[in-house]
């Protein structure tokens, strides 16, 4: 079985063909990340750091100042004050870590400007990867050690879009990470015991799929987090607790401390101990998204959320208009369905030809 | 790295011929010009390090004025010469920036802005990313002596020392004090010399306050085969004699008395 690894250091060997610009460095974990194979086709672009893994984060800071597309291989309970350089001037440095510390994560999260993401399996890593690559900004990739079963074969990957993996109506289990396939067996498990759980494969914890985790929470009226560290749960406690304050468990990757915390969850739940949800689905929606799903416009300028969508289509001039929305494609719904998954909305403005009749069915759905 | 600022005034930059008396005498000049400026500056902010940034304004004044490849009116040229320094260097650093002509010397009195300020590392890692690509340009590192007391400078260190970084000067301002104390009193550095040199680099050692020495010794660091260090021995708070050689103004601001007081003294 082909581990998380595997799928970095195989995605890395194919973009290293076609981007001249990545260069990688390695704090004496080449073997251990699996990029020997490129240490050994790009001699020249591969820098041995030794043991130095504070200089490794500053000379990785460099080089994207020089723009490089830089690969630090290193963990990041050593160099702190380096990453906040890389946290504030948004640098293009690319931090993968596969020493999986506990504290590594919520260390991540605490710099502003880090998108933070953790693969679930080979094949999530290697897309991942790929997307990391593509951005521009620093981002955190942490590897798993451990060998994953696939989970993720055959689903989709956007940078700050978590997957639905499963769908129910009495709790939802948000995992990342190897959590995730003890997660669905988990909620396999509890089918059968009559309790129905939507699983939510939040590999992206910051920035956090808002829409996500908060119309999720607003179904079932109860989360339960599952990861193998802590980073997952405190941002979901977070963003709940500020905006719907529903029961929240936090778990480890361990499949009963999974089933005994959902069914902790989903009895607090129904005895209403937590006060009401408030009916505040506007709120949500105001959001932003991370900048990768901003909807780009013809003539610049980018669309950040749906009311911002509603916004943009009274302010519009006919030529964006029509660029976007033509015989051909209907880009405003595409975007509604692809980030937002929204699909009863994104068929409304499918059927409104104009971008009144558009924002009008926005304005029906905010409601 | 050059700031983004607003163009307004663009000074005439000269050439300097290295070997003319002339030169140096103007580098003298718009040395004294820069400290003037400085010490406005740190007393309006009411911090900042008063003493090395004194100290340095001869390297800073020779680098941009005489040894350095650049052009204010193109601060994002491709091949100009990469500068990083300590943030404790922002005011000086700031303030040749401005009488060098990247923007209006009254940029500098309106509130504070911190300078983009990098450590070592990224300096040698721009470095290496040039000698990648095989670029022609240089980069240079200007950092204080107390930065030696760390662990990630002897890690860069042996990395240069590794990979024979010709394109990379490292300029140390050895001010020989830091907020404690004075340096040999704090974490003794000596024999300085001889710890460079045996992690693999250049080294030339200098009086940082005769142009003539660091002119020549920039001109030698470009054409070295090895990374090449320059141990600048400075005086902190040169040209003030109360701020001279006092650790206590190593980070205290001057207050209105003192601000006029050293000023005539630079006349």
């Amino acid at each position: 079985m082909k581990t998380i690894n595997d799928g970095y250091a195989e995605a890395l060997a194919e973009l290293a063909k076609q981007k001249e610009d990545i260069v990688v460095l390695s704090a004496d974990s080449a073997e251990k990340t699996g990029i020997k194979q490129f240490a050994q086709k790009h001699p020249n672009r591969f820098v041995q750091c030794g043991k130095a893994k504070q200089s490794l984060i500053g000379i990785a800071a460099g080089m994207a100042m020089e723009g490089k597309i830089a690969f630090a291989n290193a963990c990041i309970t050593e160099n702190y004050d380096q990453l906040r350089m890389i946290s504030r001037k948004k640098l293009n440095v690319k931090i993968v870590d596969a020493d999986n510390s506990e504290e590594d994560v919520a260390i991540a999260r605490t710099l502003p400007e880090m998108t933070i993401i953790i693969p679930a399996d080979y094949h999530e890593a290697k897309k991942a990867t790929i997307a990391a690559t593509v951005m521009k900004g620093p981002v955190y990739l942490r590897l798993g050690k451990e060998k994953a079963a696939v989970t993720t074969e055959k689903t989709s990957f956007m940078i700050g879009r978590a997957e639905i993996m499963r769908a129910g109506k009495d709790c939802t289990i948000i995992a990342c990470g190897t959590a995730l396939y003890e997660a669905l067996k988990t909620a396999e498990k509890l089918s059968q015991q009559e309790i129905e759980c939507t699983v939510l494969d939040c590999h992206t914890i910051q920035p956090l799929d808002r829409h996500a985790v908060m119309s999720s929470a607003r179904l079932t009226g109860c989360i339960v987090t599952a990861e193998e560290q802590r980073g997952l749960g405190p941002a979901i406690a977070e963003l709940l607790s500020q905006y719907l304050p529903v029961p929240v468990r936090m778990s480890t990757a361990d499949s009963i401390a999974i089933t005994k915390a959902v069914k902790d969850a989903v009895l607090l739940k129904c005895e209403n101990i937590c006060p009401e949800i408030p009916e505040e689905h506007g709120k949500m929606l105001v959001t932003e998204m991370h900048p990768e799903l901003y909807f780009k416009l013809h003539g610049g300028g980018a669309i950040k959320s749906i009311p911002g969508l509603k916004k943009a289509l009274l302010e519009m001039s006919n030529e964006t208009f029509s660029y976007h929305c033509n015989e051909h494609r209907n880009d405003f719904s595409n975007w509604v369905k692809e980030v937002f998954r929204e699909p009863l909305l994104a068929k409304q403005i499918e059927k409104s030809k104009t971008p009144i009749g558009m924002a009008i069915a926005i304005t029906r759905w905010l409601k | 790295m050059t700031p983004q600022l607003p163009k307004t005034k663009v000074y005439k930059h000269k050439t300097y011929k290295f070997y003319s008396k002339r030169g140096y005498m103007d580098l003298k000049k718009k040395a004294t010009a820069v400290r003037k400026d400085v010490i406005r500056m740190i007393a309006r902010a009411g911090k900042g390090h008063t003493a090395v940034n004194l100290g340095s304004a001869d390297i800073f004044a020779a680098l941009y004025f005489g040894a350095l490849k650049h052009n204010p009116r193109k601060p994002t040229w491709e091949e100009r010469d990469r500068v990083f320094a300590g943030s404790q260097y922002s005011p000086v650093w700031q303030t040749t920036l401005a009488h060098s002509g990247y923007f209006s010397v009254k940029y500098l009195f309106q509130g504070q802005r911190e300078l983009e300020a990098h450590g070592l590392s990224a300096a040698l890692g721009s470095a290496l990313a040039a000698q990648m690509d095989n670029k022609k340009h240089h980069t240079y590192c200007v950092f204080s002596d107390h930065e030696l007391n760390k662990g990630e400078t002897w890690e860069v260190l042996m990395l240069a020392g590794k990979h024979r970084l010709n394109n990379f000067t490292l300029i140390i301002d050895r001010s020989n004090i830091q907020q404690d104390g004075y340096m040999e009193e704090v974490m003794p550095l000596e024999p300085l010399r001889a710890k460079l040199e045996a992690f693999n680099w250049n080294v030339i050692e200098i009086d940082g306050h005769n142009h003539e020495h660091i002119i020549s010794a920039l001109n030698e660091a470009r054409n070295a085969s090895k990374p090449t260090v320059i141990v600048a021995h400075t005086i902190p708070g040169k040209g003030v004699r109360f701020i001279e050689n006092k650790y206590e103004w190593y980070a205290k601001a001057p207050t209105k008395e003192e601000e006029n007081a050293a000023l005539t003294e630079l006349q």
